[in-house]
């Protein structure tokens, strides 16, 4: 793979821009604008700060414009010195050129103070420690409870790049950018050795660079366009290595990483217009994307090396993509707006087919290459009828054929194949723009899905259940959503809006699996601005949602009968489950000119929270489930990634002079969470037992109450 | 805490730059046209001349400028009534057809590339305009009205819910924004996105989960959103549901992930604790759920 290292110099290019900015006409302005923020944290610092600096400390921000008659630049500086610091420079001559630089730091915390029972080398590919520390199923395991070692789950990513827009030679236009990503930290990933868990810190350390280019010709009725990405994408860590936790030995085992993979995409656009108020546009691209790996003859399965005999020890994978698109548009009577459009995306995988015999395994163990093609069509118009009413009628056709290229394999091991499935969406949208004061719309829309999955055998060995099961992305299915707005304005002062959503889905087809989804959406806000000095905004959001699932354990004895119909009878069980979500936010804002030019108050307060529910009952088949002590009555998770949250911001601005503000306030955040997956979290469970697992900590007790203080002077010129 | 010596550069070639023959505050001349305008609105001529609508080297067609290039030509008549409402100058208000302003906007913008696909845009079959989202006499980045993503959420509410909930993407924190991924011009795909396809998008952002791998997930490489959100909701790293039940909705029929896995697994249970009930839950073993480069049956099995 190519490696590239070349933009810190381009950051530099905008200061070309200064013979456009040097003009005797220049004008600059801007702000800078120290900052200080006072944390008081109690509780999960991560979760607190999941995409920010959790940190008290001093910050800014700084803006800087040049701008004269012909050109202009600028520079932003956002969260000076914090995790997520921020800067802009951006500059160039209207018509002619335009050059811009970017750096930019994201930090998503994840989970601070993790435990491992590994004493060396977290953060690298290599997790190190003696065996006694990590042996499973000692008689004690003092390292394993003890977990004196921490770390915290947390990446940074820094983006840095350019940008140059050629506008010189009109109607021509052309665009280069170049970026780079710099990913790191660490993130839990799961191990199974054998049938249990051990959760380990895996590196990360990205690089991923981005070159675009593109070159067109934009003048009416014409438009045309090629471009050129290419991405690189490099891990300086493509295995995980670590002491194995199940082996009586000291063993080393493996987990793959992402590999270092290489892409590149060439497209061509295009776009006429054409008489009769018409345009036509089209779009061609093709992509390709690389990845190479080394593969590994042996495996470490809980203590037992496994030998893996392999057709070609170097796998190089390689996707095509081809799509095309063209969209025709036109509003050849005042009263119709048409569109039809066609899309065809098809991936083509083309990568090494390799064959694997795994000793202790019967059969073979190769890869399946999965190629996708999906066509789609449709046409929609918009019929602009009178008393200021549009109805769009609209039908899209979808065809998606996902064919498997199968090397021998046992049933147990063969994935569904050459599933198809067939789409026909239709419905309707109608938009009434009706008086000053009120406008509405509502909308339907009818999914219907057809699959062939009930024309071959699927993977389950169990052949019996296949005509009942479905896998739901590619599951037929019959989807109504409904849509009702309402937008009102009684008064000059006050605005309200109203949203209702319905969606149901039937997986008609599905017996085991998914079967069935319902949502209801209601939204309410209001705007109330009674004079100029105060202004007042609300808002509530109410959403359920409902999943229901019938999950059926098919290792025991099949009947060739249906598995649901038989439930009485059958050895096997099914059971069935259904998810409740109840999502609901609302907030209260109010902004306050307290003295005209000088003081400005404004409140926020906001309520987030969610109640889920995962209900499960078992059919009256089996004495041995529900698990002994347990009834369908005590078996639900009563927490479902429940939580809470109340953020509350009182923020004042008071203007010194013309030149100077000063800016102060007081925020408060509570979180609270709750899930039966984590609710009496145990790092090690079931430790002195056959069973059982380790877990680091990840996502773990996210419970905060944070005060912060908050204050800025910024300085205007 | 970090600190990059890039950016004091930065910020050192801007000082340079914008001392060099540069006039602070220096007076500005406006447009002739413009300052006619400015005893009966004065606040519009502020916020015009704050634009780069005013600068010298933007002029509309035939080389008007001005509050007459997107007001006019009709507004002489305007002028020589002295004003007021319906004496003929163009208004940007909520009774304006929204075609008849959106061709007052492409009269100089028509040959932008960003506006290459308008005509088939879902904005403009919406019934929106240019007005609706920029303003000629904005300040702002792009001329919005204002920022971004404050801006999406005021028609799109039910996505400003979604973002706000616990597990989502940073948009209200301000480091990404809708139009990394949507293109509110028109695209060629459903939602406007900018890719091709939604796998071809996410990857933009996490480059690791391209591959291809030795071993395909395929509900994965076809499509992200088979098992993520893209904006926010109540469970971790933006998935639809909750594993195991998410893995569920395929994987059902024979082995150990069939069963339900309810509070009798879980760590309050006096019973049986089991890795599918805990935790990460499927996640605890099957790690390289996006594809694996392992050979053998757990690399199959997407646990190594």
């Amino acid at each position: 793979m190519k490696k590239y290292n070349y933009l810190p110099a381009v950051l530099l290019l905008p200061l070309l821009c200064a013979p456009g900015a040097q003009a005797a006409d220049n004008e600059v302005t801007g702000f800078v604008m120290p900052s200080v923020k006072s944390v008081n944290l109690s509780g999960n610092k991560a979760k607190f700060s999941e995409y920010g600096d959790p940190d008290s400390g001093f910050s800014g921000s700084v803006e800087v414009k040049s701008e004269a008659e012909t050109g202009y630049v600028t520079f932003n500086a956002d969260d000076i010195a914090q995790d997520t610091q921020n800067y802009t420079i951006e500059g160039g001559q209207y018509g002619k050129f335009r050059l811009d630089a970017f750096y930019n730091e994201i930090q998503h915390n994840n989970t601070f103070d993790a435990k491992t029972f590994y004493t060396g080398g977290v953060g690298t590919d290599r997790l190190t420690s003696p065996l006694s520390n990590v042996r499973y199923g000692q008689a004690t395991t003092p390292a394993m409870v003890t977990l004196g070692n921490t770390f915290d789950y947390e990446i940074s990513r820094d983006q840095y790049g350019a940008g140059l827009r050629l506008d010189l030679m009109k109607p021509f236009f052309a665009n280069f950018s170049v970026s780079r990503e710099d990913r790191q930290g660490l993130r839990p990933i799961g191990s199974a050795n054998s049938s249990f868990p051990a959760e380990l810190p895996e590196p990360v350390d990205y690089k991923t660079n981005i070159i675009q280019a593109e070159v067109g010709y934009g003048k009416d009725p014409y438009f045309a366009s090629v471009g050129y990405t290419h991405s690189n994408f490099d891990n300086a860590y493509n295995t995980l290595y670590f002491t194995d936790i199940y082996a009586t030995a000291n063993q080393t085992s493996f987990v793959s990483l992402p590999p270092d993979n290489d892409y590149s995409k060439f497209d061509l656009k295009g776009r006429v217009k054409l008489p009769l108020k018409s345009a036509l546009a089209l779009a061609y691209s093709q992509s390709k994307a690389e990845a190479d790996a080394t593969l590994f003859n042996t495996l470490n399965q809980g203590g037992t090396i496994r030998t893996l005999t392999l057709a070609d020890s170097e796998f190089n994978g390689r996707v095509d993509t081809t799509n095309y698109s063209a969209v025709l548009t036109s509003s050849p009577l005042d009263f119709l707006d048409g569109k039809i459009f066609y899309k065809n995306y098809d991936t083509k995988n083309k990568s090494d087919k390799i064959s694997i015999i795994e000793s202790g395994t019967t059969g073979q163990l190769g890869n399946d290459l999965f190629d996708y093609n999906k066509e789609s069509y449709g046409i929609e118009a918009g019929l602009k009828l009178p008393g200021r009413v549009t109805l769009t009628p609209f039908y899209t056709k979808v065809e998606t054929e996902r064919p498997f290229t199968l090397l021998p394999a046992t049933a147990a091991f063969n994935p569904s194949y050459d599933v198809t499935t067939d789409d026909n969406i239709y419905g309707i949208n109608a938009k009434w723009k009706g008086t000053d004061f009120i406008s509405a719309n509502i909308g339907y829309e009818r999914l219907d899905r057809d699959d062939n999955m009930d024309s071959f055998t699927m993977k389950h060995g169990t052949a019996v259940l296949d005509p009942y099961t479905r896998e739901s992305y590619i599951a037929s299915q019959k989807r109504d959503t409904y849509k009702l707005g309402f937008d009102v304005f009684p008064t000059d002062m006050l605005s309200l809006g109203f949203t209702l959503k319905h969606k149901d889905i039937d997986y008609d087809e599905t017996q085991i699996g998914l079967t069935g989804e319902r949502s209801n959406t209601y939204g309410v806000s209001a705007n109330l601005t009674p004079n100029d000095t105060v202004s007042f905004s609300a808002y509530v959001d109410y959403e359920t949602a409902t999943r229901e699932q019938l999950v059926r354990l098919g290792a025991t004895t099949a009947s060739t009968a249906n598995p649901v119909d038989t439930i009485p009878t059958d050895a096997a069980y099914n059971a069935t489950t259904a998810l409740k979500d109840k999502s609901f936010d609302w907030g209260l804002g109010v902004n306050v000119i307290a003295i005209p030019k000088t003081l400005i108050l404004s409140a926020q307060f906001d309520h987030t929270r969610s109640n889920g529910f995962a209900d499960y009952t078992y059919g009256p088949t089996s004495a041995a489930f529900p698990p002994a002590g347990w009834t369908n009555d005590t078996i639900d998770f009563n927490t479902w990634d429940d939580y809470k949250k109340d953020a509350l911001q009182l923020k004042g601005t008071y203007s010194l002079s013309a030149q100077v503000d000063l800016t102060g306030g007081y925020a408060y955040e509570k979180y609270r969470y709750s899930d039966g997956h984590y609710d009496n979290y145990r790092n090690v469970y079931n430790a002195s037992a056959t069973a059982g697992g380790y877990l680091s900590g990840a996502n773990a007790n996210p419970d905060y109450t944070a005060n912060v203080v908050f204050l800025a002077a910024k300085y205007k010129f | 805490m970090r600190r990059n010596i890039l950016m004091l550069s930065l910020i050192a070639g801007m000082v340079a730059l914008s001392g060099a023959g540069m006039s602070v505050n220096s007076a500005k001349a406006a447009a002739p046209s413009a300052e006619s305008c400015k005893d009966c609105h004065a606040d519009q001529f502020t916020s015009f001349m704050k634009s780069r609508h005013a600068k010298g080297a933007i002029t509309g067609p035939n080389g008007t400028g001005a509050c007459l290039t997107c007001h006019g030509p009709s507004m002489a008549a305007h002028l020589e009534k002295g004003g007021g409402k319906g004496t003929g100058a163009f208004a940007f208000n909520k009774k304006a057809d929204p075609e008849a302003k959106a061709a007052q906007c492409l009269t100089c913008h028509s040959d932008s590339k960003h506006l290459a696909l308008w005509e088939s845009s879902k904005h403009r079959s919406a019934g929106l305009s240019c007005d609706s989202c920029h303003s000629g006499h904005s300040s702002l980045a792009k001329n919005l009205k204002m920022p971004q993503t404050e801006l999406c959420f005021s028609c799109h509410k039910d996505i400003k819910s979604e973002a706000g909930r616990q597990s989502h993407h940073p948009l209200k924190e301000g480091k990404i924004s809708c139009s990394d991924c949507h293109d509110p011009h028109g695209s060629f795909s459903s939602k406007s996105l900018k890719g091709d396809s939604v796998n071809e998008l996410c990857y933009k952002c996490h480059a690791e989960k391209r591959g291809p791998f030795l071993h395909e997930h395929p509900p994965v490489a076809e499509n992200c959103l088979n098992c993520h959100i893209s904006h926010g909701g109540n469970h971790n790293k933006l998935l639809e549901q909750k594993t195991p039940n998410l893995c569920h909705n395929c994987h059902t029929g024979s082995g150990h992930f069939t069963g339900p896995y309810t509070a009798a697994n879980g760590f309050s249970s006096t019973t049986t604790v089991a890795a599918r009930a805990v935790g990460r839950s499927c996640l605890n073993c099957h790690a390289a759920i996006h594809g694996s480069t392992a050979a053998g049956k757990q690399g199959k099995y997407l646990a190594r």
